[in-house]
Formats: C-alpha cells, sequence, structure tokens
C-alpha cells in the first residue's frame, strides 16, 4: 500500500482487514468494550491522519498495533486508579467450548491482575503471535526486554494460578 | 493450567473469542469516514455575483465526467467481472496490459472468487490455467498478486473440484461456516478449504523474497472478504 492508493482508500482496506485485531488487542489489554471501541476508532483515524509518514518497510498491522498501543497507554494515565479491568473476559459461551470452564474463569482472573506491561506483553506475545521482534516495533521496547517480560508474565500468571488452585487467596496476595 | 507455552496458547485461545459486534464495526466505521471527510479542506464559497455561472460551470463539469466515466466503464468493463467488482480498486496500480490478460483468463471462470483488499499495493497479477490430470476436466487457476518493489506475494490457486486437505496446524471456521485449513512454516502461510465445489489455497510467500508474510489473522479476514 503506498502513494498509489488514496489515504481514504488505503484506510478502508486496513480496516476491513485489522479492526478486528485492534479490537482483540483493546479489549485484552483494556479489560471492556467501551473503551476498546474508542481505541480502534481512534487508531484508524491517526492512522488515516499520518498515512504519509507510513513507511512501506513496516507491516500495516505492526504500524497498526503500534498506534493502538499510544492510545491504550492514554487510557491508562487518563484513568490511572479508576480503571476497572473487568475479569470475565469473554466468556459469555463458555458452556460450548468443551473445556473446562473454571479453568479459563482462573486465567481470565489471573489475566486482569496481571500489570500492565505485562498483559501487553502476554497479548501480543500469545493471543497475536507476534514475533519477538514484532513485539518489540509495536511496544518499542528492546528484544531483550520484550524476552524478559514475557518470561516474567508468564511466571507471574503461573503463580497466580498454582496460588489460586492451592489455598483460593492468588488474587489476594496479588492485590497486596 | 500453564505447565507449558502451550498450554498457554490454549487457553488464551479459548479465551480469545472476543469479537467485534458487527453493528458496531459497521458504526465505527461510518463515524470514522465522516471524521476523514470533515478533514478535507472546505471548498471556497462563490460570490453571489458568480452564482449562475458557478451552477453552469458545475453543471459542465458534472457532465463531462460522467461521460467520461461512462466511457471508461463502457471500455473497461464490457463482459468484465474484474472492474465491476470491489477488487477493482484493489488491482488500479495493475498495468493495463496486465490487467487485460488477467480479465481474459478469469473471464472464463466467473465463479471464482478473488480478495477484495490486501494490505499491500498490488502492482502486478497474473493468472494461469492448467491442467493437473490427463482428462483436463479438472482445472487448475493460479493466479498471483505482487507487489514488485516490496516483494510481496500473495498466490491464489483454485482448482475446478473439492480435494482433501494435507496437513494443517489448524482449523479455522470462516464467517459463511466453511472450515479452512491454517498450516505455517518459516517461509510460507497457508489457509486452504472446499466452497462451492471449488477448492482454494491462499499462500503469503512473500517472505522467501523478502516480502512480508502475511500472519493468520490477515488470511483468515482475507478469505472472509473473497468476493
Amino acid at each position: 500500500m503506498s502513494d498509489q492508493m488514496s489515504p481514504q482508500e488505503a484506510i478502508a482496506s486496513l480496516y476491513s482487514l485489522y479492526a478486528h485485531d485492534v479490537f482483540r488487542y483493546a479489549r485484552f489489554s483494556l479489560g471492556n468494550d467501551s473503551d476498546a471501541y474508542d481505541v480502534v476508532q481512534e487508531t484508524f483515524f491517526k492512522a488515516f491522519q499520518s498515512w504519509q509518514t507510513f513507511r512501506g518497510d513496516a507491516h500495516a498491522k505492526t504500524w497498526l498495533m503500534k498506534i493502538a498501543r499510544n492510545h491504550i497507554y492514554d487510557f491508562y494515565r487518563k484513568q490511572g486508579n479508576k480503571r476497572k479491568y473487568e475479569s470475565t473476559l469473554a466468556l459469555p459461551d463458555v458452556e460450548d467450548l468443551g473445556v473446562n470452564a473454571d479453568d479459563l474463569l482462573a486465567l481470565s482472573d489471573a489475566l486482569a491482575h496481571l500489570p500492565d506491561n505485562y498483559r501487553q506483553v502476554i497479548v501480543l506475545r500469545y493471543v497475536h503471535r507476534l514475533s519477538i521482534q514484532e513485539c518489540s516495533e509495536v511496544l518499542a521496547w528492546s528484544s531483550a526486554k520484550v524476552s524478559t517480560t514475557a518470561h516474567r508474565a508468564v511466571n507471574k500468571l503461573r503463580d497466580i494460578l498454582s496460588i489460586d488452585e492451592k489455598g483460593g487467596s492468588g488474587f489476594d496476595q496479588i492485590r497486596k | 493450567l500453564i505447565k507449558s507455552e502451550n498450554d498457554l496458547f490454549d487457553g488464551l485461545k479459548e479465551l480469545d473469542r472476543v469479537h467485534m459486534n458487527d453493528e458496531k464495526y459497521h458504526d465505527i466505521w461510518l463515524s470514522l469516514s465522516t471524521k476523514i471527510q470533515d478533514q478535507k479542506p472546505a471548498r471556497r464559497r462563490s460570490r453571489r455575483g458568480n452564482t449562475w455561472l458557478s451552477l453552469m460551470a458545475a453543471i459542465v463539469a458534472v457532465l463531462v465526467v460522467g461521460v467520461g466515466i461512462g466511457a471508461y466503464h463502457y471500455q473497461h468493463s464490457r463482459g468484465s467481472s474484474i472492474t465491476a467488482s470491489g477488487v477493482a480498486t484493489l488491482l488500479k496500480a495493475v498495468p493495463q496490459s496486465d490487467m487485460q490478460k488477467f480479465e481474459t483468463t478469469l473471464k472464463q471462470f466467473p465463479q471464482i472468487r478473488l480478495p477484495q483488499t490486501l494490505p499491500f499495493t498490488v502492482t502486478g497479477v497474473s493468472a494461469t490455467v492448467m491442467s493437473p490430470d490427463s482428462s483436463a476436466k479438472t482445472k487448475q487457476i493460479q493466479i498471483y498478486f505482487i507487489n514488485t518493489s516490496t516483494k510481496d506475494v500473495l498466490q491464489e490457486s483454485v482448482l475446478t473440484h473439492t480435494a482433501t486437505v494435507g496437513d494443517a496446524n489448524k482449523i479455522i471456521t470462516l464467517k459463511n461456516g466453511t472450515k479452512a485449513y491454517y498450516s505455517a512454516n518459516q517461509y510460507s502461510r497457508t489457509l486452504s478449504w472446499n466452497e462451492n465445489g471449488y477448492y482454494y489455497v491462499i499462500t503469503s510467500s512473500g517472505g522467501s523474497s523478502g516480502g512480508k508474510l502475511l500472519d493468520e489473522s490477515t488470511l483468515e479476514n482475507l478469505a472472509n472478504g473473497m468476493q
């Protein structure tokens, strides 16, 4: 996509391909639909405004995720401690999944109690399956920081879940 | 619950059932389009004394543009399903000589569905018909969408009969309920499925030549948007 397409056409194409991905990233990061929809709109509007600066050598999806990340951080900053992460993430049809609903609820809760930077890297690496290099571009972190943070985030999740399994007090401990 | 990274992938895959509400998806696009339109510079208002002159000029301009567009469509869309569809925008940077060959080949197979959008500008297309078996009843149509500068490639291969899908890393259900099979390796990513008696395989293989490999969700979105 470059100067052969008008910015409107290019953004329309990108929206049809990546609006859902941006939404999932924002939804996992922020924990509620309403904020995630705002991020989608702001991301694509910003993409339109800065279309001329988009370099074709960057992957369009990574570029959009990077813009989305900035908006997500804006939400973090604006809402501060008032922010509420809905831990019942995406579990409306849990009965149809054929998997252990308790496990999914536990995982969803555990995600909700992760620090923001841990959740960000988990979402990009394990939900969107971006490579370390791509995560590094989106988050503007070094590759080493992405690897280390991803490793720590997985360990933290594991800790939360195992503590919770033993005594049901894992989330209380995390809150402390 | 998370003994290995694979467990985490599996757990998150189940949790990742968050999808945008379709209505909201369109609402956001409508609102976004309005905002984008508002960004365009406002036209200067004509002075009152020139109202009639401006009106006449506008009518003439509309007629000229209308005739031009009509002539263009007549010239380019006679008997063609390509320029009449949304894929026309996708292929507008393709040289006319390539387009003519492409359209001539695909006219023989009007049922074949094509992507309506790609995450790169298409500067070259080709469509080749082959007969993979001696009976010549079966045809294989090999279509390439490429960007000659960035080396991005999307290959669409269509068999004129259904086929059994080989190894797949993952099964994905498309929006119309069709099961599609995703597989990936270091150099290519592939999504294949049977639909309306045809077997489709779309492959992103730009990685080996320096282009970008499209990921699973992009291939899924492309398949969902094909017309």
